[in-house]
């Protein structure tokens, strides 16, 4: 009887084990996922800020876009991660200059309207799974501007540039955004560019 | 053997079957692997190569860009042309053949500060065939703004190489496939074989099996457990009269006369012995009459050793149980031959016995008609002295032949003129037949030879045949009177050819059937009513005409008559 038990104990306590020890792989497993994810949202987002500056410069009208004071404005929205899209206004200002025309950066919510009142020349998506990416894309192609978001699927939502990652690294564009936004970028630029929606080459 | 052929054609088609089984396997496998390798492996290992050549090209990019950005670097064409070089230099290590096989620049001079296409440089091999051609964006590396696009025209031999190894494992591998599908084929071949071997001798087996017991004559009759007839051979329907369709499927005991068989408590009992042995059995036949069988039945057991069904064995017995009968009577005859020869013995001692007497009457009447001679005397005793006469004669006569029978087996043979006794014989008859009115012609030849044969026993056969012939011509006469002639002729003459003297009685009088006529020679055998004949007349004959080295023929026709005629080989001359 009591060895019975006793058994009944031990089994009871190893099962709690189990189950507290599955508990902590799962919560781990998650967060290394997570963690996962997050780097490689921060690769994206270096590659991203490689090639947003060739996107400005391929721009034809993009010396028309200059703010009164004579700079290219450049929003870098995000939702609430001011700490990446700090780091990525200190990587943007490093290319001080697009087309000869100096470079300023403002780092705005996705949710902030009142700062869309300036004139931007561009916008940089910082942060993946942009909850407002819908009004900005939109706010983008009023103002005829490049909305570039570096991570993978945004271009599907309507984001006029983004990467294409494979085997190497190339420039993507969403050519209807492009035809709705009325932006005009350059041939050479568009020839090297992927495109989406992927056109048939027959 | 039919059937056996037709049983190779099947096996044979059997064989093409599996042959086109198997080579259409082999078809459709080739053609998978070969789909396998157009469609599916072909494309990936070129768009891997790509990826991988796009991949590295990038990478060489670089060093590209950095120069064409350095604006004011010295010598900048120099630099752009050496960094080229380097990368046309590289090699495939398998092949030890240029991974690049030509770069071809197209510059953007809006972006670069140069003069135009003063950049646009190409390098490598002027033909670049089997290559595989990626365009590179060329990035600055400061400004981050595109500077053009490089072409690399990249080689194709690093698949290819991959591309003919693979091909060669496919080709292998499809080799390896049909090679053992042939051997499948060869064993599942060499089985069919054997098997249509095994088939044809158990076919050949079973038809001698089947034909064996075709030709046994029992009858064999399978019935279900309720004792319905499941199964019948021809035999067993041939002998009941019936064909195999009117008897499947009705119950054994419609066709029995022992109505109870395999039916009820009989089935009962006979589920518990298991079997019925040598039981007697009447089978009524379609056309009433009774076929006897010797019956054996056994139980049949299916596997699982439930009662499946009654296996019944038969033997026509019919003509053994007729010959078992004929036994009986001739057994019965013969007791009443013995009874009737010991009456024959008794008859002749009477006879003898009687002689005396007789002979006293007849001295007594001889001279009572002397008397009445010599008175003259016309009166009516002197009649009946006549009277008296006549029947002691007639009585004489009559023991005088009782002797004779009596006598029959101790006469000696002598050489004598036959036509004595044959008048003896019928010196009896010519007044009966007178007195009938039935014909009696004689057709005697004279100066015949000497024949060796007993007196008295000649006399017996001539009145036998006599008194049949009588029998024979009155009894058609009763029936029929009219114009109806009743005729006996008697003959006797010598054969031309072989000398044999021919007797012989004819009539034409009722005649004989078959059946009698086959039969008339045999003792107690008559088709008088009962009390009238014994059937002895002719046995004694033919009995008679054996103990002389005669013989006997008998011709008959029912309804117009008969005729008897015995040979005699007539005594040697000198
Ligand atoms: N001349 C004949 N014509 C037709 N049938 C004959 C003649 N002679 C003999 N038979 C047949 O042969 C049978 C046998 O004859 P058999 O003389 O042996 O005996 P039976 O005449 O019947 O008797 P029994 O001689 O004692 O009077 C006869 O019953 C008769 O059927
Ligand atoms: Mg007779």
């Amino acid at each position: 009887m009591h060895l019975i038990k006793g058994k009944i104990a031990i089994g009871k306590t190893s099962t709690w084990l189990c189950i507290c020890s599955m508990l902590l792989i799962c919560l781990v497993k998650a967060s290394v996922a997570g963690q996962d994810q997050d780097t490689h949202s921060a690769r994206l987002l270096h590659a991203g800020l490689d090639l947003f500056p060739s996107f400005l410069a391929a721009d034809q009208q993009i010396a028309d876009k200059q703010d009164n004071d004579g700079n290219l404005v450049i929003y870098i929205v995000h939702h609430n991660d001011s700490r990446t899209a700090q780091i990525v206004a200190t990587r943007l200002l490093d290319i001080k200059k697009i087309k000869g025309v100096p470079m300023k950066v403002v780092i705005v919510r996705d949710d902030d309207d009142d700062l869309y009142s300036l004139q931007p020349a561009g916008i940089f998506i910082a942060q993946p799974h942009l909850p407002h990416l819908a009004a900005v894309v939109k706010y983008g192609k009023q103002k005829s501007i490049i909305t570039f978001s570096p991570f993978a699927g945004d271009v599907t939502l309507g984001v006029a540039g983004s990467i294409a990652v494979t085997a190497r690294i190339l420039p993507q564009v969403n050519t209807t955004t492009l035809a709705d936004s009325k932006l005009d970028l350059k041939p050479f630029f568009l020839r090297i560019a992927s495109r989406y929606p992927e056109v048939e080459l027959n | 053997m039919n059937s056996l052929r037709s049983f190779f054609n099947r096996s044979d088609s059997y064989h093409g079957r599996i042959t086109l089984i198997f080579i259409l396997l082999a078809a459709i496998l080739e053609g998978a692997l070969v789909s396998y390798w157009l469609f599916a492996l072909e494309p990936r290992l070129r768009a891997e190569a790509s990826a991988y050549s796009q991949a590295l090209s990038t990478a060489q990019a670089q060093i590209l860009a950095f120069e064409i950005a350095d604006e004011h670097g010295r010598q900048r064409e120099e630099k752009l042309n050496l960094a080229m070089d380097k990368i046309l230099l590289f090699r495939v290590p398998q092949s030890d053949k240029p991974f690049t096989k030509k770069i071809r620049l197209e510059l953007d001079y809006d972006v670069v500060d140069a003069p135009d296409r003063s950049l646009d440089f190409s390098l490598g091999d002027d033909d670049p065939s089997y290559c595989i051609t990626v365009p590179i964006a060329l990035f600055s590396p400061t400004s981050r703004e595109l500077l053009g696009i490089a072409h690399f025209s990249n080689n194709l031999d690093v698949i290819e190489n991959l591309e003919s190894e693979v091909r060669t494992k496919l080709t292998l591998a499809s080799a390896l496939i049909i090679l053992l599908l042939i051997v499948v084929w060869l064993t599942i071949s060499s089985l069919n074989a054997r098997l249509s071997n095994y088939a044809s001798d158990l076919a050949r087996a079973r038809e001698i099996t089947n034909k064996t017991i075709a030709s046994l004559q029992d009858a064999r009759i399978i019935l279900t457990p309720t004792g319905n007839i499941a199964e019948i051979n021809p035999y067993s329907a041939h002998i009941l009269g019936y064909n195999e369709k009117e008897i499947l499927g009705r119950h054994l005991s419609e066709f029995l006369k022992e109505s109870k068989l395999f039916r009820g408590k009989h089935l009962e009992t006979f589920i518990a012995e298991k079997s019925l042995a040598n039981t007697e059995l009447h089978f009524v036949n379609k056309d009433g009459s009774l076929t006897d069988m010797m019956f054996s039945a056994a139980m049949v057991l299916d596997p699982e050793g439930n009662f499946n069904g009654i296996i019944c064995i038969g033997k026509d017995i019919t003509a053994l149980n007729e010959a078992k009968r004929e036994i009986e009577d001739k057994q019965t005859q013969m007791i009443h031959a013995g009874r009737l020869s010991a009456l024959g013995e008794m008859a002749t001692g009477i006879a003898h016995e009687l002689n005396q007497p007789l002979y006293i009457i007849r001295l007594a009447a001889d001279s009572l008609r002397d008397y009445f001679t010599r008175n003259a005397n016309e009166a009516i005793e002197a009649t009946d002295v006549n009277k008296i006469i006549g029947q002691v004669e007639r009585a004489t006569t009559i023991i005088t032949n009782m002797r004779s029978f009596g006598r029959a087996d101790t006469g000696k043979m002598e050489p004598l003129n036959i036509t004595n006794p044959l008048h003896l014989a019928l010196s009896f008859f010519r007044e009966q037949f007178k007195k009938s009115n039935l014909v009696l012609r004689e057709e005697i030849d004279t100066n015949l030879p000497l024949i060796k044969a007993n007196a008295q026993k000649f006399e017996q056969i001539v009145i036998n045949f006599l008194s049949n012939a009588r029998y024979a011509v009155s009894t058609r006469q009763e029936s029929e009177g009219g114009g109806y002639i009743p005729t006996v002729v008697i003959r006797l003459y010598q054969d031309e050819s072989d000398r044999r003297l021919i007797f012989e009685v004819e009539d034409n009088g009722i005649g004989m059937n078959a059946q009698e006529l086959d039969r008339c020679l045999e003792p107690f055998f008559t088709s008088k009513e009962v009390g009238r004949g014994t059937g002895l007349g002719l046995s004694i004959v033919h009995g008679l005409v054996k103990e002389m080295g005669m013989e006997l023929v008998v011709g008959s026709s029912l309804g117009k008559g008969s005729i008897f005629r015995i040979f005699m080989a007539p005594v040697a001359e000198g």
